[in-house]
């Protein structure tokens, strides 16, 4: 029964892809919801068969016994149909409201028919001979209540029947839910009063089923296998169709269903009280089950609902992450501009004035204009579509340009650095500013990193290798603390960043980039402690495959 | 002024260091300069005497972290901090840390020159407003202003005060307004000082 997984929920999943939060979202849209499409637990089908079990084994310990005469209790029936009115009509709501989530047209017939029940049960309480009155209200003949009862369990196989017969067809109710809903009601209502005025006004012509009020002509006594029939249909037709847990429970509703017919023989014997306690199963699983699956969902969504406002606020958190690096970046040669404008001011105000120094800062002033106005355009590089400017690249010469730019950091920070490059590594295809940023970010980490690190030796250690079927693998490592494991996961989450300046815009970026070439981006603890990071870029004649892979990992960038 | 006052700067960004040395220079200042706080603090002993001017945000140790270690380590050298992105609770937590004053970027010349003017004046590093004073200008304020100015050297917003107080932050800034007029304070850095003082015990009559 669990083998079968929804096909139509497998590729929702499938689309969602990646963003594991959204696919949970999609899977529980509409139809998709809980118990009318979710195919059994293991564990659920095991108590599923054992209720049926118990069910029966009671039935088949009592069926002998079922004659024996008890006591007489005028109260029972209205105490048992009260109790079914008010789960059955419950039960019908919460049907009803999973109907209105999926339209599903055999929902609202099965919730119809729970309707019915919960309808039906109070004319027959009130017509039971000796409940409220010795012949029965409502002007009530010897057969009227036993008819209601056969009609009754007629009339709530049939509605398990249909819904087996409907569900496979995934036939949903178009229009307006709420009209469904009250043209279901009406037409049940409709239903129960125009039955029970037909039993009560053609009871001398109906076939009797009574002699007296306890003694039942042959007809009476089997009859109720005609309605038992029907349930064994259902059951049947259910058995074949069964598909989700909803029909699992309605398989053990058919079961209570076919006992109580069984057990069903002249009023107030064993078998008579049994049954009626076994009607009253009848109505209570589903509930339950809905009752548990409604919580279920219920926590559900409130654990989704607080996955997405986490994600929202994460983002929101991003941008405010990236404009505060980009304003602290930029602001830096603005303060410096600022500051050797006023400078310039005081030695033009100098007597006599200055000229040669003034002239030297504005010259710096102008060096700075272009270090803010260069931010601008290294950001925007960095934002700007991969494949724009995709030109070969020579990985080496693009390391060695890099440790160019680096040179006065580097000594900077009394760091050694060693190259182990191969020679006339394959060129790789892709935007070379780009590239260039994620090994600027890298290497700056790495000097950063064994900043950190007290004594010992600072060495840069970069080297190239190209491998066969990975393309061409760009290796950083450091002589720094290396990496905590615990935070191995969450580096490369957007703007985390540990460093007090900089870019700031982190790992998460470069792996962006790296990604849209179609690369990996890797990190690890070096084998002699220290940071590894790992580059690895496809090589040209690689590049065709690999964009195609690659698809998926490219659709993160948008 | 002593002639032999020494400016050390701490800032690792260079064109920005370059530009501070010179002008310090221009002014007549011996300068000396750093790239990192943990180069200052290598030579705490041998500083000379003069005055601290560093960046806040800053690899390695950080400006508030150089000032807190400076004063544990005894040194009482006026420390002078200055930011990119300065908020309010970072001017705060700096005086509080004994800085002496604090500079947000952009400023121009004067304004630093001035400020180095003011610490090596108050070169003792202590807290220079006198308590008795303190007590004066602040007894000048109403019970509304002195509710803002509490608010506000604790380092909150216009915004956020105005949220507490249930008023509108033109009613703050209105406020904050009549406090600077009435307590002679130029900036933050003056309503902190002055609220440091005032919580000093008044001196005995």
């Amino acid at each position: 029964m669990t083998g079968r997984a929804d096909p139509k929920m497998a590729a929702s999943a499938n689309e969602a892809g990646e963003e594991g939060t959204l696919a949970s979202i999609d899977a529980w849209d509409g139809a998709g919801v809980g118990l009318i499409k979710l195919a059994p637990t293991r564990r659920q089908i095991k108590l599923a068969l054992a209720v049926a079990a118990v069910i029966l084994v009671a039935v088949a310990i009592v069926a002998p016994f079922a004659a024996t005469p008890l006591p007489r209790l005028a109260a029972f029936i209205p105490f048992l149909n009260a109790t079914i009115l008010v789960t059955d009509l419950v039960t019908a709501i919460l049907l009803f409201a999973q109907f209105s989530i999926s339209r599903s047209r055999a929902l609202l017939v099965l919730a119809g028919g729970y309707l019915f029940t919960a309808l039906i049960v109070v004319p027959h309480a009130l017509t039971f001979p000796g409940a409220f009155s010795p012949t029965g209200l409502l002007g009530a003949g010897l057969q009227t209540t036993a008819w209601l009862y056969i009609l009754w369990h007629l009339a709530f196989p049939a509605t398990l029947l249909t819904y087996a017969a409907l569900k496979e067809r995934e036939a949903t109710v178009q229009g307006t839910i709420r009209s469904a809903i009250a043209w279901c009601i009406a037409i049940t209502i409709g239903l129960v009063f125009g039955l029970v005025w037909f039993v009560i006004a053609a009871d001398p012509l109906l076939p009797r089923l009574f002699l007296s009020a306890s003694d039942l002509t042959l007809l009476g006594t089997y009859i109720p296998t005609f309605d038992l029939s029907i349930c064994m249909i259902a059951l049947a037709v259910l058995w074949m169709r069964r598909r989700s847990v909803l029909d699992l429970w309605l398989m053990v509703v058919a079961c209570a269903l076919i006992g109580e017919l069984a057990l069903t023989v002249v009023r107030f014997s064993l078998g008579f009280y049994v049954s009626r306690i076994l009607s009253l199963a009848t109505s209570t699983i589903v509930l339950l089950i809905l009752l548990a699956e409604t919580t279920g969902l219920y926590m559900h969504l409130a654990r989704t609902n607080h996955m997405l406002r986490r994600e929202r606020e994460n983002k929101l958190m991003n941008i405010e992450a990236v404009v505060a690096s980009i304003s602290h970046e930029v602001k830096q040669p603005l303060a410096t501009i600022v500051m050797r404008g006023s400078t310039a001011l005081r030695f033009l105000g100098h007597t006599p004035p200055d000229v040669e120094k003034a002239r030297s800062a504005l010259k710096k002033i102008v060096g700075d204009g272009h270090r803010a106005s260069q931010i601008f355009d290294n950001i925007r590089d960095l934002f700007r579509a991969a494949d724009q400017t995709r030109v070969p690249i020579n990985v080496n010469e693009m390391i060695l340009g890099v440790l160019d730019i680096l040179q006065s950091e580097l000594t900077d920070h009394q760091v050694t650095t060693r190259t182990e490059l191969e020679r006339e590594p394959p060129s790789v295809m892709g935007h070379r500013g780009q590239l260039q940023e994620v090994l600027l970010n890298l290497i700056r980490n790495a000097i950063e990193a064994m900043d950190g690190a007290r004594a010992g030796i600072r060495e840069l250690r970069l080297s190239t290798e190209s491998r066969n079927n990975d393309g061409t693998v760009i290796s950083v490592m450091d002589t720094g603390p290396g990496i905590d494991p615990k935070k191995l996961d969450s580096i490369f989450d957007a703007f985390v960043t540990t460093k007090p300046r900089g870019m700031g815009l982190g790992l998460a970026i470069c792996r962006m980039i790296i990604e849209r070439h179609g690369g990996r981006l890797l990190a690890s603890s070096g084998d002699k402690g220290g940071a590894l990071f790992q580059v690895i870029l496809p090589t040209n004649s690689q590049l065709v495959s690999r964009s195609v892979r690659s698809g998926t990992g490219s659709s993160i960038a948008h | 002024m002593t002639t032999s006052s020494v400016i050390h700067v701490v800032e690792d960004d260079q064109p920005m260091r370059d530009s501070l040395v010179e002008l310090l220079e221009d002014a007549g200042y011996a300068v000396r300069a750093y790239s990192r706080a943990e180069e200052l603090l290598a030579r705490d002993a041998a500083l000379e005497p003069g005055c601290i001017v560093s960046d806040v945000r800053m690899p390695g140790i950080d400006g508030l972290t150089l000032l807190q270690r400076l004063r544990t380590s005894g040194s009482s050298l006026p420390l002078m901090l200055i930011t990119g992105h300065g908020d309010v609770s970072m001017a705060v937590r700096a005086m509080k840390a004994g800085a002496m004053d604090f500079l947000e970027k952009p400023f121009e010349a004067d304004a630093l020159l001035s400020a180095i003017d003011e610490a090596l004046r108050n070169s003792s590093g202590k807290v220079v407003e006198d308590a008795d004073l303190a007590h004066q200008r602040l007894l000048k304020l109403t019970p509304r202003e002195q509710e803002v100015f509490d608010h506000l050297v604790t380092g909150r917003s216009n915004k956020e005060i105005a949220a507490r107080m249930h008023i509108s932050p033109r009613t703050v800034e209105f406020h904050r307004a009549h406090i600077m007029e009435k307590t002679g304070a130029k900036g933050l850095p003056d309503l902190v000082r002055l609220s440091l003082a005032g919580q000093q015990p008044k001196s005995s009559k």
